[in-house]
């Protein structure tokens, strides 16, 4: 059956693999800001230059929060508008119809 | 039951009744088994209250990656689709809040309290957005703190599941309910499968009430009426507004909507509860076909939803 609605297997799978790739990445960024920041600092230390050129940790902390809030990308498909305002559920291949047969259940709430 | 439909037999399950209809009538007790089997499954992966269920696991694991069964995986996959589908408005980590609002054990139990004490309810903060599905290592993170429910998307998707399921294995036309989201699957019986709307699902068929007829997809109806109980703020119900966490403030007696799937239907009628006023353009704009009934029972028919079904 089609539906308007992208295909959210493939997308939701897509969203999720993106959200991984981003922490991974987000994980590996901070790793080697670090790891440079400790060597400028460690470069730094061993100049003639009396102003020291230390990163400081609180902006080290302020990228990585920066980071790691960093939205994850967008639920596209090929096949689907861009915003999650029209990603919508898809309407039934035929709409509902007047039945004036005996009802086999109720549609109600529970 | 025999119906000029076809056979149907009904069963309490998940808090509910569930509903199977087959065009071959012979095939009912077969389409009985298999339906029961799936949701026996389905209560001991997503029961937010059966102490040896996999969602209480996962929920009192929170802040850990957790292994998961595909069973659980893909219920939760339901669920979050249907947050990003909504913006949010169908949220599955509002665990927390509706247990605050008093909905903390089976609706028969709450029932039976009658009343609850409201001390406060956390305010949400959407975080379906970080929870971590793993489908290659098959984990299930959520943050800390937060408690996963299933609640507004398990039954829909089982229904859309099971229904599938009986029309491939035993090559029939079906019909599922639970609790009142119907999805139908195979060759539907000359007409279609015919439904009444309700207020509450487990009125009778044969009450007075609209009727139509379904052919494909799924047909889901959501309220206020039936899931509510006394606190002393006043009365709560199930459907909470992920904008505050608290019940949603509606004018809508009940909503139902016909979509592609019963997911997919039951997801816009619990929007359109929380949207409110809102519901009619955001349901058309969706071209979704729909009925929305207001308290004092005038119907809105929205959508290509049959003249016929607007009265109420």
């Amino acid at each position: 059956m089609p539906s308007a609605l992208p295909n959210r297997s493939t997308t939701a799978h897509a969203r999720d693999a993106a959200r991984l790739r981003l922490r991974r990445l987000t994980q590996a960024s901070v790793a080697l800001m670090v790891t440079l920041g400790g060597a400028f600092a460690a470069l730094a230390a061993g100049s003639t230059h009396t102003k020291k050129a230390v990163v400081p940790a609180h902006t080290v902390k302020a990228r990585t929060a920066i980071l790691t809030q960093a939205p994850a990308p967008p639920l596209v498909s090929a096949h689907s508008p861009a915003s999650s305002a029209e990603a919508a559920p898809a309407p039934p291949v035929s709409a509902p119809t007047p039945s004036y047969s005996a009802p086999v259940v109720v549609s109600g709430g529970s | 039951m025999i119906s000029a439909a076809g056979a149907v037999a009904s069963f309490p399950a998940l808090g509910s009744t569930a509903v199977v209809a087959v065009t071959q009538r012979d095939l009912l007790a077969e389409a009985e088994a298999l339906l029961a089997a799936d949701l026996h499954a389905l209560d001991l992966a997503c029961s937010r209250f059966r102490n040896d269920s996999e969602l209480v696991r996962v929920n009192e694991r929170s802040g850990r990656p957790v292994g998961v069964s595909p069973l659980l995986a893909e219920a939760t996959r339901a669920a979050l689709d249907a947050a990003w589908m909504t913006d949010g408005l169908v949220d599955p980590t509002l665990g927390s809040q509706l247990r605050a609002a008093g909905y903390d054990r089976t609706f028969a139990l709450v029932r039976e309290r009658n009343t609850w004490h409201i001390a406060s309810i956390p305010r949400p903060t959407g975080s379906w957005r970080d929870v971590e599905l793993d489908d290659k290592r098959r984990t299930l993170q959520i943050p800390h703190g937060v408690e996963l429910d299933l609640g507004a998307t398990a039954k829909a998707w089982a229904a859309d599941r099971s229904a599938e399921r009986i029309a491939r294995a035993l090559r029939t036309g079906v019909l599922v309910s639970l609790g009142g989201d119907i999805a139908v699957a195979g060759p539907p019986p000359h007409g279609g499968w015919p439904v009444r709307l309700a207020e509450d699902h487990a009125s009778s068929p044969a009450d007075p009430g609209p009727v139509v007829a379904i052919r494909d997809g799924g047909l889901a109806t959501s309220g206020t009426a039936v899931r509510r109980w006394r606190t002393d703020r006043g009365d709560a119900h199930h459907i909470l507004d992920p904008r505050s966490g608290e019940p949603a403030l509606t004018p809508w007696a009940y909503v139902s909507v016909a979509a592609a799937s019963c997911l997919e239907a039951n997801v816009a009628a619990t929007a359109a509860v929380v949207l409110a006023e809102e519901a009619p353009h955001w349901l058309a704009k969706r071209r979704l076909p729909a009925r929305a009934v207001r308290r004092d029972g005038t119907a809105l028919a929205i959508g290509t939803w049959p003249e016929e079904a607007r009265a109420a």
